[in-house]
């Protein structure tokens, strides 16, 4: 063999050698999910971490973010502030920017003074405290916030079925969500000229025991029973009540209105009402895709939480992949403002608020139906 | 053609024979090791699996045979509520495995439940409570056998769970197995180190991991397709996928009673670490043999090369007839015949350059001391070669004017022209010729040389001419005065002719002018004139005398030279 050929093969088989040792994988863009995967009202966490890596699998299969996959770091909050910190902090010691989280207003309370000590967002898909509504910080959100969601309760109960007494029961343990409901929904029944009959609230746990709290509701006499609670407790309330009492009528926070819901309560979920920001009567392809692949996915319905998580990852990476520079993913969201979600445009204002449409449904035939 | 150094070529060599077994070891390492080690690797996962999915069985039938035997017992019509709800609690005193047992009429509403003791304060809470719309209460009903349920959210331990449903004809009895307690199970059995064992119920959903770290989370896995294949076509499968942001390889193995699948599965790296602790080992050492071998062949290489090197080296002294030094000796047979074989050549080169360096002494003194001037020319006229006499004639030294071109230094311009066509005429002729010229010394002497030249041949080229001059300067000026001299001698005996001739006219002259001079008196004028003319006669005379004398001697002496001022030199001007 000349010599020139010689060399040749031997730098090209140490060429090739390079390159095998050298071909690594691009440095995927990872996004985080926090949320309760895990306990009590699980069902809330686990459908909003489906929806998000949903979005995340189907940007993956488009080929990611720039030829850059996605990865989605999940942790359990477990439903505990204390955990809830240590996971939203774990995640922020990975540098992940955009975290998508947590499900419920009390974690998010936990959470807000860690992200806003650091240059992470949550972007959640269900919180609508109004504590959070017009406040400047790392925090933003796809929903709006309870005060929509309460008020349309109230005025239709009043309006429409005719409700003036309402007695309430409320879960304490994520007071942010629940008292913040509970006053925009009793701020505007009172304003129309109802009134809250009787208030009982709970710590949810396993132990907790709702025979007494439901008969104290009504023995008000109420001519409407208002539950804000999570799926399971809000499950266990309507049992409770169907029990003693087969006929007053029942309206729920948003919260609860999780596909499990009506599993758990049985029987007892028929009639009940409740507000959502899922339009159950959607019949759009944008819809009816989305809940073709995440049953495809997933084996069951989205719900209302794992369409919100859906957007809220679409958001996530649509801000990631639309960064000007050194952008952050928060400025990105804030100059962009405007996003095509499933069901509807949705608008996010300077402070991280949207203003997503709420319906009201009712439970028939063990299947939420949207009425207004 | 390009050179190339002997320790490169040996080097590389070396390096392309031991590159071709690596080579091969490595297409065999990738083509037929690997998949090897990696159906290793499945199958020890799928026993692992295996093994757990049977320990799992074992686990989940005490919970099938609870809810069954409850079942049965509550056929017995004669057993009041409270011994049958007694009954259900001692059933679920007996195990850890179950966290909950209840069972429920046809119609879902609950009619007793056994409850762990720290839920135990639940139980009236949950008596009546409508189960109608629970999934596994409704697929027992319908099925009216023994039925597993996926996860679920429970009602009655408040988190996900999983459970067994036995109907009866007026019952369905549901245990909800504590998923808590499976996963502690799970790590008590597996004892798989870095293996990573889930449950996954039959839509994919995890139910329980070792850690607990994805119990009762409800993470769907089916997308991964081997998983997938595995819950329809109930049979093990194995493949790589991606979990929990890292890439592993796994075995899925069908649990026939329950149609849940266990997966043990591994981070690839933790997988593969045993074979690339063995391949790094192997690969370690045969690198470090490798470039054990390579360093050694290259200093091998080296030494050869050095002595090659050594050998070139003195094959080129001998070659420019230098000292050859520092023989090396060699144990290679060959490179000692090539080193014997060079010093012979040099030792008869040795003797031959000094025969004729004697040659060249004897020639070059020849060649000095030759009272001839030597000059070499090549064909453009440069200067090759100058004896003493040659320099010390045209005043300068050989090494001023070696390779300078002899014709533009030693010949005026129109001479230059005809000695080049004469030197032409000589190499293009081969024929020797004689020539005379003159040359400019250094000085700016102007010198006449009578050339003899030759052509100069070199391995029968001719190079340029040889020339062998004298120098005639002298002589030619001698036969210049000799002509010069012979030319006056015949101007000398033309005016002794001319003179005897007029000194014969001048007599007569004289003769009459005194004759006439005695017929004046002094004082008459024409006395007087005829003075005049006698003294002219008379200096004529004396100058024809002298022409007289100059040809009766017939030669010329330089010292003896007429003046021709005194021969013409007028007469002094008559007085008065």
């Amino acid at each position: 063999m000349p010599l020139n050929k010689a060399v040749l093969f031997c730098v090209t088989c140490l060429a090739l050698l390079c390159l095998i040792t050298s071909c690594r994988k691009p440095e995927p863009v990872r996004l985080g999910f926090v949320g309760g995967l895990s306990g009590r009202g699980a069902d809330l966490g686990i459908a909003g971490r489906n929806g998000a890596l949903l979005a995340i699998e189907q940007a993956n299969a488009a080929g990611g973010i720039n030829n850059r996959p996605i990865e989605l770091v999940m942790n359990d909050d477990h439903q505990d502030p204390v955990t809830a910190r240590a996971a939203i902090t774990e995640l922020i010691n990975q540098k992940i920017e955009c975290i998508i989280g947590p499900m419920t207003s009390s974690m998010a309370a936990a959470m807000l003074p860690v992200i806003n000590q650091s240059d992470s967002i949550l972007l959640s898909p269900t919180v609508t405290t109004t504590s959070l509504t017009g406040k400047d910080d790392n925090f933003i959100r796809v929903v709006a916030d309870t005060k929509t969601y309460a008020e349309k309760s109230a005025r239709f109960q009043y309006a429409e079925n005719g409700r003036r007494r309402v007695a309430a029961i409320y879960d304490s343990d994520n007071q942010s969500y629940s008292e913040s409901w509970f006053t925009d929904f009793r701020n505007e029944f009172a304003r129309l000229g109802g009134k809250v009959v009787q208030t009982e609230t709970f710590r949810s746990s396993d132990n907790t025991i709702f025979t007494a709290k439901v008969k104290a509701l009504l023995n008000s006499k109420p001519d409407l029973v208002l539950v804000i609670a999570n799926s399971l407790d809000a499950a266990m309330i309507c049992q409770q009540i169907r029990k003693i009492n087969r006929a007053v009528p029942i309206v729920m926070s948003d919260w609860a209105s999780t596909e499990r819901f009506i599993e758990l309560a049985g029987a007892a979920s028929e009639g009940v009402y409740v507000t959502q920001l899922l339009d159950r009567n959607d019949r759009s392809e944008n819809y009816l895709l989305f809940r073709k692949a995440y049953m495809d996915r997933f084996g069951h319905e989205p719900g209302f939480a794992g369409l919100a998580a859906y957007d809220a990852a679409r958001i996530a990476l649509e801000a990631t992949s639309a960064r000007k520079g050194n952008e952050s993913i928060k400025q990105a969201i804030l100059r962009k403002k405007q996003f095509q979600c499933v069901q509807q445009m949705l608008d996010i204002d300077t402070f991280g608020d949207a203003n997503r449409k709420t319906y009201l449904s009712r439970v028939i035939n063990g299947l939420y139906s949207t009425q207004e | 053609m390009p050179r190339h150094a002997l320790r490169k070529i040996l080097s590389l060599q070396s390096l392309l024979i031991i590159s071709i077994p690596f080579a091969v070891v490595t297409i065999i390492a990738v083509s037929w090791l690997l998949p090897h080690f990696k159906n290793d690797i499945e199958l020890h996962q799928i026993n692992v699996a295996t093994e757990l999915a049977g320990k799992i069985h074992n686990h989940l039938a005490t919970a099938a045979s609870i809810a069954a035997v409850s079942a049965k017992i509550s056929n017995n019509r004669d057993l009041s509520s409270n011994s049958f709800l007694n009954l259900l609690q001692a059933q679920m005193d007996a195990t850890n495995t179950i966290s909950t047992i209840y069972a429920a009429d046809t119609s879902g509403k609950v009619t007793a439940v056994a409850l762990s003791v720290k839920n135990r304060q639940q139980q009236q809470e949950l008596m009546q409570i409508d189960l109608s719309r629970n999934q596994i209460f409704q697929t027992a009903i319908n099925k009216q056998s023994l039925t597993w349920s996926d996860t679920f959210l429970s009602s009655i331990g408040g988190g996900i769970s999983v459970a067994v449903a036995a109907p009866t004809a007026h019952m369905v009895v549901i245990a909800e197995v504590q998923l808590a307690e499976l996963s502690v199970f799970l790590k008590q059995i597996s004892n798989a180190g870095s293996m990573q064992i889930l449950v996954i119920d039959n839509r994919g959903q995890i139910i329980a991991d070792q850690d607990g770290r994805f119990t009762a989370q409800q993470l769907n896995i089916s997308n991964i397709p081997f998983i997938r294949a595995s819950l329809t076509k109930r049979q093990a499968h194995a493949g790589h996928f991606t979990f929990d942001n890292r890439e592993m390889i796994g075995s899925a193995v069908n649990i026939p009673s329950v149609n849940w699948v266990v997966l043990a599965a591994q981070p690839t790296e933790d997988a593969y670490k045993t074979t690339k602790t063995t391949a790094g080992i192997a690969i370690s050492i045969f690198l470090l043999s490798t470039v054990s071998g390579i360093l050694l062949s290259m200093r091998m290489a080296g030494n050869m090369a050095a002595r090659f090197g050594n050998l070139a080296d003195n094959a080129r002294r001998i070659g420019s007839l230098q000292q050859a030094e520092n023989w090396v000796e060699s144990d290679i047979l060959e490179i000692q015949q090539l080193s014997d074989s060079l010093q012979d050549m040099g030792r008869s080169l040795k003797k031959r350059e000094q025969d004729l360096l004697k040659a060249k002494e004897y020639a070059e003194n020849l060649i000095n001391v030759a009272n001839i001037i030597i000059v070499g020319l090549d064909t453009a006229g440069n200067v090759t070669l100058m004896n003493h006499r040659a320099e010390e004639l045209t005043g300068y030294a050989l090494p001023e004017i070696e390779g300078k071109n002899g014709l533009e230094l030693l010949l005026s311009d129109e001479v230059k022209k005809e000695v080049c066509k004469e030197l032409e005429k000589v190499r293009g002729n081969a024929i020797s010729g004689n020539y005379e010229n003159q040359i400019i010394t250094k000085q700016g002497e102007k010198k006449t040389i009578s050339w003899h030249n030759s052509p100069l041949y070199e391995n029968g080229n001719i190079t340029g001419t040889i020339s062998l001059g004298i120098d005639v300067t002298e002589q030619r000026m001698l036969e210049a005065k000799l002509q010069q001299a012979q030319k006056l001698e015949s101007i000398g005996r033309l005016a002794g002719g001319v003179a005897h001739d007029f000194n014969n006219k001048l007599t007569v002259i004289l003769g009459y002018a005194e004759i006439m001079k005695m017929r004046f008196d002094t004082a008459d004028r024409n006395y007087h004139d005829l003075n005049e003319i006698i003294k002219a006669a008379e200096h004529s005379r004396d100058i024809t005398a002298q022409l007289l004398a100059f040809s009766r001697n017939r030669t010329l002496c330089p010292g003896s030279s007429i003046s021709t001022q005194k021969l013409l030199k007028p007469p002094k001007p008559c007085q008065g």
